[in-house]
């Protein structure tokens, strides 16, 4: 730990540069920060190859190639609902060299899913550039009677627990259960794991509604088998400016959007990091990826890095309540 | 049937017959044939790694493309199955048990060769079977519920008791071993990890690959090299006697219209479709066919046909869940969804009346892609049986070699080659004991799908198990499964099915 507060320090004041042995390390570290990145630069992927989730990163592979001026790497290293990519970034060297494309609300959840989280996700991961801001959507089936979330919330009353819902990730079965719990409604939850899973069972009516992740739902809301009736964060998205938010139909503050960034082991020269962000910046900002991210329901989001702290941090919190809230035993 | 569905092919046709287009699918199969012969290598990270090439080419151009790796590798699969008793991917572990056996009496070539002629058939099948009944065959796929599928499994499981040789009750043992397997990971209910012992590349399960590789391809390697001479029949040289001879086409030809019946039907179902067809169509050739030349399980042609039909019929019609639906019914399919949704395509219903082109030519792409494989395949096909006169000194430390970078480069995990030995030693002991590996490996992939939909059910019926005779086709598939379940019982087939293996 030492060497990183020395480098930290350093970088805090360029003066002592050079004066000794002791500041070799650190003068390295400077002098990398302006050659940045000299060589073969590596995206750790935490889903398999293939997935929804590869694709953005692979996406973001092919973009940032321009920026990097080096060859970008893509690594997935899947499993254990992302604790093995985690593990993984935080044990890299931190130089810069290996960047973890994945969402920090997945660590935020993680650190309390889990009864012993193998990393420390604020404290061993570092934010460089936050990529997009996606919600949840609360979804019926299209030949569903149910209109709006007064029509759902009217029929699910009138059911009491002969009403069943679906939910295909915390994040999911979280806003499932802050709707649930503020119109005070006894449905029974049923667990897929994907939102393909979920579609026969939402044909045939044996689920009244599903909280499905926004590449799910407006994949299937466009080729017209699902109707969405609102979204988890607190304001509209500009993907969809006209699908009300769920806070604003009621559920008051209700606010559980899934968010992306590129993330560097901690102890990564701040000067690096904040090179990141800015060779991110253009991309993010750029009309192709808020199209691309559009596709999928989500907006972009280009923070500062202090910004983008600060809501990592907030996030760990939130989690806390809401696994009480949604009732998740942590695992071991 | 759709009446204009030979205009709607002669469109498609048109848009995937041009110049760029065939290139491309030409490509396609020739990186999917690769990479299905060298085993552990997938389809699934090398679609995802062209997957920014396709960014760049016209939609059609680029699914065209994926979808020839696709069969590609589905073919090149079967390759090592045969040749190597190597099985690249899950649909082509039943083809080890009578190709390799074939390979052992010296008719590699023929094997091969079925296999081929018998996938275009197949494959030829399967397209007209999209064109024509495509949007009708989605829509019953949907009616499958929770319920469905878990008497599905049951059906499957039950029949993959005939599967095996020798005596039921280790069939039904190691069936029941692959099943504890397959609990091993996350529950999806709780989210409790179960048999992980605390190490985290357990928690989302075994990894497939390791499994099979291990127990099939090392296990038959360590087998080989414990006998001092290992026997194995004159490799013929000549193309002639790599050529199915009359009497082999004549037994193979009515299993490849079996296969393709089946596969065509059981691949539109989502999750374990594919495999479940190669399985269920080496269940009913053993169970047809009442005087085969060979016994199955010592290289019976009609084990290599009728598998290998199946898996790429349902390999073809697998693709209209995603084209008709949106909804995609396998890890490969996802992709391919992925493919599209970049290239601002929805996929589903609409694709087939907003990009007519775009949908009817993929589908004219799949014959197209099938026909190239035939012609790249059958020439190949000397190639690879000389293959096997490469001393094993040299051919098994290469095997190995494969597999272990395959095995690797899924998740750069070193834990996984350890699986992979832990398998290894596992299968070993398994056939010291007569058992057969095979009925485990579907006990393994269908036991986590069962489970999941099993519990599902119970939930959504609260706990009352009614709901599998109330719903038709679940009831219907269970009356199936006591069928299968008094054939195995009743002592007069018994007998038969004994009778059989003990020639």
């Amino acid at each position: 730990m030492t060497k990183i507060t020395r480098r930290d320090l350093i970088i805090g004041a360029p003066a002592v540069l050079g004066a000794g042995s002791l500041s070799l390390p650190s003068a390295l570290a400077q002098e990398s920060a302006a050659d940045y990145p000299s060589r073969e630069v590596k995206f750790v992927c935490a889903f398999p190859a293939g997935s929804g989730a590869d694709v953005y990163v692979r996406y973001f592979a092919e973009r940032m190639r321009p920026a990097f001026k080096r060859a970008i790497v893509v690594e997935n290293r899947a499993g254990a609902n992302g604790n093995i990519a985690t593990t993984y970034v935080a044990r890299s060297k931190p130089d810069g060299y290996t960047i973890y494309v994945h969402a920090p609300s997945a660590l935020a959840a993680n650190m309390h899913l889990f009864k012993n989280p193998p990393v420390d996700a604020t404290k061993e991961i570092v934010i460089a550039a936050t990529i997009n801001r996606q919600p949840f959507m609360l979804t019926v089936h299209s030949s569903s009677p149910v209109k709006t979330v007064a029509d759902l919330v009217e029929l699910l009353k009138k059911m009491g627990d002969k009403a069943s819902y679906g939910t295909t990730a915390p994040t999911s079965k979280v806003a499932a259960a802050w709707f649930n719990k503020v119109y005070g409604l006894k449905p029974v939850e049923i667990m897929y794991k994907t939102g393909s899973d979920t579609m026969n069972d939402m044909q045939s009516g044996s689920i009244d509604y599903v909280m499905h992740d926004p590449v799910h739902a407006v994949a299937n809301a466009t080729n017209g088998s699902l109707r969405m009736l609102g979204v988890t964060t607190k304001e509209r998205m500009k993907a969809s400016p006209d699908l009300p938010s769920l806070h604003e139909l009621g559920v008051k503050d209700l606010d559980v959007p899934g968010w992306w960034a590129a993330m560097v082991p901690a102890g990564t020269p701040q000067a690096i990091v904040e090179k990141l962000n800015q060779m991110w910046k253009p991309v993010i900002d750029g009309e192709e990826t808020r199209a691309f991210m559009a596709k999928f329901g989500a907006d972009t989001m280009s923070l500062s890095t202090a910004e983008a702290k600060s809501m990592f941090e907030k996030d760990v919190k939130a989690w806390g309540d809401y696994i009480k809230l949604a009732n998740i035993e942590p695992q071991g | 049937m759709d009446m204009n569905m030979f205009q709607n092919l002669m469109t498609g046709f048109a848009a995937a017959g041009t110049l760029q287009n065939i290139g491309f699918a030409m490509i396609g199969c020739l990186v999917g044939t690769l990479i299905g012969v060298l085993p552990g290598i997938g389809p699934i990270p090398t679609l995802a790694m062209l997957l920014p090439i396709t960014f760049g080419l016209d939609p059609l151009t680029s699914l065209i493309m994926m979808a020839g790796i696709y069969y590609g590798a589905q073919y090149g699969g079967s390759t090592t199955s045969i040749l190597v008793n190597m099985p690249g991917e899950s649909s082509s572990v039943v083809t080890c048990i009578d190709g390799y056996q074939m390979a052992r009496r010296g008719r590699a070539g023929a094997a091969l060769a079925v296999a081929a002629l018998g996938s275009f058939f197949a494959g030829s099948v399967g397209t007209i079977f999209i064109a024509g009944f495509g949007p009708p065959l989605a829509s019953f796929a949907q009616k499958f519920n929770s319920p469905d599928y878990f008497s599905l499994m049951v059906l499957g499981l039950v029949t993959a008791v005939i599967l095996a040789q020798g005596s039921v009750l280790k069939a039904i043992t190691v069936i029941l071993i692959g099943l504890l397997f397959g609990l091993v990971g996350t529950d999806v209910n709780s989210g409790a990890t179960r048999y992980t012992f605390g190490i985290s590349t357990l928690w989302d399960g075994i990894d497939f690959l390791p499994l099979v590789i291990g127990m099939f391809g090392l296990t038959e390697i360590i087998r080989n090299l414990e006998s001092d001479t290992i026997e194995r029949d004159p490799i013929p040289t000549k193309m002639k006697d790599m050529w199915p001879t009359r009497a082999e086409f004549k037994e193979a030809i009515p299993a490849a219209l079996r296969g393709t019946a089946l596969g065509s039907l059981l691949g539109i179902l989502p999750g374990g479709g594919a495999v479940l067809a190669s399985f269920a169509a080496y269940t009913v050739e053993k169970k047809v066919v009442r005087n085969p030349s060979f016994a199955f399980g010592k290289g019976a042609i009609q084990g290599v046909a009728g598998p290998e039909a199946a898996n790429n019929s349902a390999a073809q019609t697998s693709f209209i869940p995603l084209l008709t639906l949106g909804l995609p019914s396998n890890p490969i399919m996802a992709i391919m969804m992925g493919a599209m949704m970049i290239q601002g395509i929805q996929p589903g219903s609409a694709v087939m009346t907003s990009n007519p082109e775009l949908f009817w030519g993929l589908v004219a792409s799949m014959w197209i892609g099938n026909l190239m494989l035939v012609i790249i395949n059958l020439p190949l096909i000397g190639m690879w049986v000389k293959l096997l006169q490469v001393p094993y000194s040299l051919l098994y430390p290469a095997i190995i070699m494969f597999c272990c970078i395959g095995v690797y480069s899924t998740n750069s995990e070193p834990s996984q080659l350890l699986l992979m030995v832990i398998f290894a030693a596992f299968g070993y002991i398994l056939i010291r004991f007569g058992c057969e590996p095979a009925p485990m490996v579907l006990g393994f992939i269908l036991g986590p799908l069962m489970e999941e939909n099993l519990r599902r059910s119970m939930v959504l019926s609260r706990g009352d198990p009614m709901i599998f005779l109330q719903r038709p086709i679940s009831a219907t598939l269970l009356f199936l499964t006591a069928c299968v379940v008094a054939l195995i019982v009743l002592p007069s087939f018994r007998q038969t099915r004994e009778e059989a293996f003990k020639e």
